[in-house]
């Protein structure tokens, strides 16, 4: 019993110390924030659903993470194609826009290509080394230095522009 | 070329201190409540670690079946699947009355018990519980003595989540007195940061029976309901949960203080039969 409180407890700890770190990743991956929530909510959830395994893990962080991002990315996707449709039948396409600097860096973001934005968004996001995120990823780690290199200069200029823009 | 030599430090800042406005935002949302995640959680694993689902009509026979080999062939004639057991309740109400127990053994409500008192038609799974989740998610209780057995609902399509437990105390003093006890607390149980709203719906014999709702911080409203039965040492809780959605649900409808009222009728009954089962001549001398 004692062991099962002790699961409990540590499962909370962790909840409670990183979840807001995964929002915030999945967040900047997709610039919808109630999609952020949901996807880090479902994402603990499973983690809960097998904690026995998950709490064994050398990161349960980073498999929350990769929960959290691959449902994001996968629902992401079929909202993009849902709101091109509705833009093309007239409806007007509004996302929920929080502060304007945080809008001005969500443009910016945005204007990056999907797998570019996740690598700036795990290593200036989650703090993940080019190893890590290629590990992560399953994609080598050539191809995330590049996608680095090209993001901080795509995301600066964007910054840049949208500085211009707002004065 | 290498990166490196592309890139300095302080652009690193730039685009650090761009994203941290995004940080900002994130942090000063509301984080939902952990014991929402869980049972979300636990929702799922109750369908991911149960073999196969089990229909309705697969359950009744069932239920059938598991009642015939307890009671053994020569009473097997006449009870069927549905058949209430022979108790006093039993003997003039149809075997369709969801306040009628069903002839199978233990303290536990069967599948067509739930399905009869919820009035559900879907699909329903039986799986284990974790103790360390409680049966009242939302409003923990000290366990009135040591838990004898439990199980956890899922009824797929629409929605309600249920767990119950039993437990036996060290006596029928002790038993009244920590059943007493859950009563006192589901009364003063409260969710801060939440709306949350308990009322006694029936609380002056046993069983005892408590609604509420609760409104997360995400705006989501969860219907719960909280059956206290008592009978000698035993005690048996139940929680069933309905997430409500803003649209009606397609199969099944929201439950009434009606059902869950049939629910504590059968639960108390089951613990009438196993408190009077144990102490009954022909029970105890039962291997």
């Amino acid at each position: 019993m004692s062991g099962r409180r002790a699961d409990e407890d540590a499962f909370d700890e962790f909840y409670q110390s990183s979840a807001r770190r995964v929002v915030y990743l999945v967040y900047a991956s997709t610039g919808d924030l109630t999609l952020a929530q949901d996807c880090t909510q479902e994402a603990f959830s499973r983690a809960w659903q097998q904690w026995s395994k998950v709490s064994t893990y050398d990161d349960p962080l980073a498999w929350v993470r990769t929960v959290a991002r691959r449902l994001a990315i996968s629902v992401w996707r079929k909202r993009t194609n849902q709101n091109r449709a509705h833009i093309r039948h007239g409806a007007d396409a509004s996302t929920p826009g929080p502060s304007e600097d945080g809008v001005a860096v969500m443009t910016a973001l945005r204007s990056l290509s999907g797998p570019v934005r996740e690598a700036v968004t795990l290593h200036y996001l989650a703090d993940l080394s080019i190893d890590r995120i290629a590990y992560e990823t399953n994609t080598p780690a050539g191809t995330i230095k590049a996608r680095l290199h090209r993001g901080r200069q795509q995301l600066a200029q964007a910054l840049r522009s949208e500085e211009c823009r707002h004065g | 070329m290498d990166e490196q030599e592309l890139w300095m430090p302080a652009d690193d800042e730039t685009i650090r201190g761009a994203l941290d406005t995004l940080r900002w935002e994130t942090e000063a949302l509301p984080l939902a409540e952990v014991r929402f995640v869980k049972a979300r959680g636990k929702a799922r694993r109750r369908r991911a670690q149960l073999v196969g689902s089990v229909s309705a009509a697969a359950a009744v026979a069932a239920v059938g079946f598991i009642g015939l080999q307890s009671i053994g062939s020569n009473r097997a004639v006449d009870v069927g699947p549905a058949a209430p057991t022979p108790t006093s309740a039993a003997t003039s109400a149809p075997s369709a009355n969801p306040t009628v127990t069903i002839a199978a053994p233990g303290p536990l409500l069967v599948v067509a018990e739930w399905q009869r008192a919820l009035g559900i038609t879907g699909t329903i799974q039986l799986g284990d519980m974790r103790p360390g989740e409680g049966v009242f998610a939302d409003c923990p209780v000290r366990t009135p003595g040591t838990q004898l057995a439990s199980r956890s609902v899922y009824v797929q399509l629409t929605g309600p989540d249920a767990d119950q437990a039993v437990y036996r105390a060290t006596s029928p003093d002790a038993g009244i007195a920590a059943a007493d006890a859950v009563v006192s607390q589901l009364v003063g149980c409260q969710q801060p940061g939440m709306q949350f709203k308990l009322k006694a719906e029936a609380n002056v014999a046993w069983p005892k029976v408590f609604s509420t709702v609760t409104v997360t911080p995400d705006g989501k409203r969860v219907d719960g309901w909280y059956v206290v039965a008592h009978q000698g040492a035993l005690t048996s809780l139940i929680g069933v949960f309905q997430v409500i959605t803003p649209s009606p649900p397609s199969s099944g409808a929201q439950i009434s203080v009606a059902q869950i009222q049939a629910l504590a009728l059968v639960a108390q009954q089951r613990l009438v039969q196993e408190v009077e089962g144990a102490t009954s001549p022909s029970a105890s001398s039962t291997p």
